[in-house]
């Protein structure tokens, strides 16, 4: 049981990594040109994480895939940046699933998770450049994670509905 | 499992769309807004005023002889009166936008005004 779920934990970081480097391929930065947007898909997996393992298991799985995306494809800043996003994101989304089916749909909590992570990726910029400034990029992000939100909300309901269906039989 | 829109989907909508707006607001109001005076005498600064609508002073600074009379109205500032004999600083009407300057020499007084931009350049740099 231990060694199929570290078996698990480890193809799902494999699987986020993959997903952040298809959504690199996305051009949504000539859409909408601001810094930092991007589609979120690797939180597709944690939500799935969220929802069928332990919140330990999720931590380390956003840990781990966090430090692996910066080391393949970012810096040391961005590493920073995404790291207080993820842990954000992955925090309130904890909360809302505890009211999934009933109060909010996977859409709803992925747009939440989204807002979360820009919200916790420019508080990290204010710290870390040490001004206010970028607070104005906050905004467009988080209007912009209404649709994205959406998006990866669908992935994560056909994804979760699918290996629903899978388990069962 | 399905996955209809539910009530709290449009609550989680709205309350990004506020944290949105309510983001963009100390922008708003830093970019329209911050506009500051700032007079010198002798390359000292004297004054600085914050200039929002509504705020009025007369400021008078002399010197030699000669008298300065600097008026503040809102967002507007201009040399009122002065007694110097080329009445340059007079002349040169009434300063409303980020980077303009009045000059009295036989005094002295230089009158500029700074926007915002400025002050947040000097943070960030």
């Amino acid at each position: 049981m231990k060694a199929k779920q570290i078996a698990l934990c480890g193809v799902l970081v494999a699987v986020a990594l993959v997903l952040s480097l298809v959504e690199k391929m996305i051009p949504i930065q000539a859409l909408v040109p601001v810094p930092g947007i991007k589609l979120g898909l690797a939180n597709v997996v944690t939500v799935f994480a969220l929802t069928r393992l332990s919140l330990r298991e999720t931590i380390a799985i956003v840990l781990v895939r966090v430090t692996l995306a910066s080391v393949f494809m970012g810096s040391i800043t961005g590493f920073l940046f995404s790291l207080f996003g993820s842990l954000l994101a992955m925090l309130v989304m904890k909360l809302l699933l505890s009211g999934l089916g009933s109060c909010f749909s996977l859409m709803g909590i992925s747009i939440a998770g989204a807002a979360a992570h820009n919200i916790g990726q420019i508080g990290a910029a204010v710290l870390v450049l040490e001004t206010v400034h970028v607070v104005g990029y906050l905004p467009f992000l988080l209007l912009v994670s209404i649709p994205m939100g959406l998006v990866t909300g669908m992935v994560c309901a056909a994804v979760l509905s699918h290996l629903q269906r899978i388990s069962s039989t | 499992m399905d996955n209809k829109w539910r009530r709290g989907d449009f609550a989680i909508c709205t309350v990004v769309l506020c944290l949105a707006i309510l983001a963009a607001v100390p922008f708003f109001f830093l970019s329209a807004d911050a506009l500051l005076c700032e007079i010198r005498q002798d390359n000292q600064v004297v004054h600085t005023i914050r200039l929002k609508e509504g705020y009025r002073d007369t400021i008078t600074l002399e010197r030699d002889g000669v008298t300065n009379v600097i008026e503040i109205e809102g967002k507007r500032v201009r040399f009122a009166q002065s007694n110097c004999p080329d009445q340059v600083c007079v002349r040169t009407g009434t300063l409303t936008r980020a980077g303009q300057m009045a000059v009295c020499l036989p005094t002295r007084v230089t009158v500029r005004i700074l926007g915002a931009d400025a002050q947040v350049d000097a943070i960030a740099g």
